[in-house]
């Protein structure tokens, strides 16, 4: 494989540890989440990559406004 | 018509704060953007022969440019964790291009490049909009304590005066605009006392402005007596005042009373 594209999945897999960690503190600041509700977005996040992360943000709009709130 | 603009700026308002509105249309502008960054190969892969255009298939430094608009957008309304977030998930959005697809040189430098410049803006942004918000709620906050003490000053019955260090009269209640005929706004020696410089000796705003209290006995040319006691006061721009208060004890209205 050619240099550039080993930089380039580091570069990934940097970026998605990053996102990763991001949503799951979000998650874990979540007190209305269940948690057995919160184990399949784990595995979600952390193994698809990008999608997972997209799909939580999409079903957390609580995220953006930096609150628990998913109704606003 | 004054319906319509009224209309426009509320919807304006919506779209300027956090909410479901500006979150819809975050996610759409960001979508769209995604959408014509991979248009060339969406139509190489259904094969419309009609829209395959040689601008979806050039440089895409342009097509890159376009997600400028939702990051900052992001940055603006949202704030830091958001723009962080968004700047990482355009960048993930980005790699498949240039790992797999761009025949151009440098495609992971153009794209580091590229997303140093909008992710930092982005986050600029954010930084720039929460010290402002913050600030404006500082300035809100004053500006009500402000209220609420000279609320309470109005509502003394004895006189009440701010004294600048330049000695002008910056304000005076309800209770002592009514006795002394002196402006806010004026220089104190020549609106109580009718002087062209400072009291002299009967004047302790240095002292106070120092930081010591004082008390006197304040005649008025018209023969009106007052009780003083001044007291260092910062004001809401920070500057340090003499606050005064100023009881009547003029000895016809007090026949009693011994002068301090």
């Amino acid at each position: 494989m050619e240099p550039e594209r080993i930089c380039a999945l580091v570069i990934l897999g940097i970026l998605h540890w990053m996102l990763a960690f991001i949503l799951l503190d979000d998650m874990t600041r979540r007190q209305q989440m269940r948690r057995r509700h919160k184990a399949p977005w784990v595995i979600l996040i952390v193994s698809l990559v990008f999608i997972g992360s997209l799909v939580y943000l999409l079903c957390h709009p609580g995220f953006f406004y930096g609150n628990d709130d998913d109704q606003t | 018509m004054g319906n319509s603009k009224e209309n426009r700026q509320r919807l304006l308002s919506a779209l300027t704060r956090p909410n479901r509105y500006s979150l819809t249309l975050l996610f759409i502008v960001w979508g769209l953007c995604g959408l014509f960054y991979y248009l060339g190969e969406i139509v190489y892969f259904f094969n419309w022969v009609a829209v395959r255009w040689d601008f979806l298939y050039s440089v895409h430094d342009f097509h890159r440019a376009l997600f400028l608009f939702p990051l900052v957008y992001a940055g603006y309304i949202f704030g830091v964790r958001v723009a962080l977030t968004l700047s990482i998930l355009t960048m993930m959005l980005f790699l498949p291009r240039a790992i797999f697809i761009s025949p151009y040189p440098d495609p992971i430098l153009r794209m580091l490049l590229f997303m140093l410049i909008a992710g930092g803006m982005s986050l600029v942004t954010a930084v720039a909009r929460r010290e402002y918000l913050h600030r404006t709620r500082l300035q809100e906050h004053l500006l009500q304590e402000r209220d609420r003490m000279l609320h309470m000053l109005e509502g003394m019955d004895d006189g009440v005066a701010i004294i600048g260090p330049d000695y002008r009269i910056r304000y005076m209640n309800q209770n002592l605009r009514k006795k002394l005929p002196a402006l806010e706004n004026n220089l104190c020696y020549q609106q109580l006392r009718g002087l062209s410089a400072p009291c002299g000796e009967n004047c302790y705003l240095a002292e106070v402005l120092k930081g010591s209290s004082a008390r006197w006995e304040y005649k008025l040319p018209d023969g009106s007596v007052f009780e003083a006691q001044a007291s260092p006061f910062r004001d809401v721009d920070g500057v340090t005042c003499q606050l005064t208060i100023l009881r009547d004890i003029t000895p016809a209205q007090h026949p009693g009373r011994k002068p301090l």
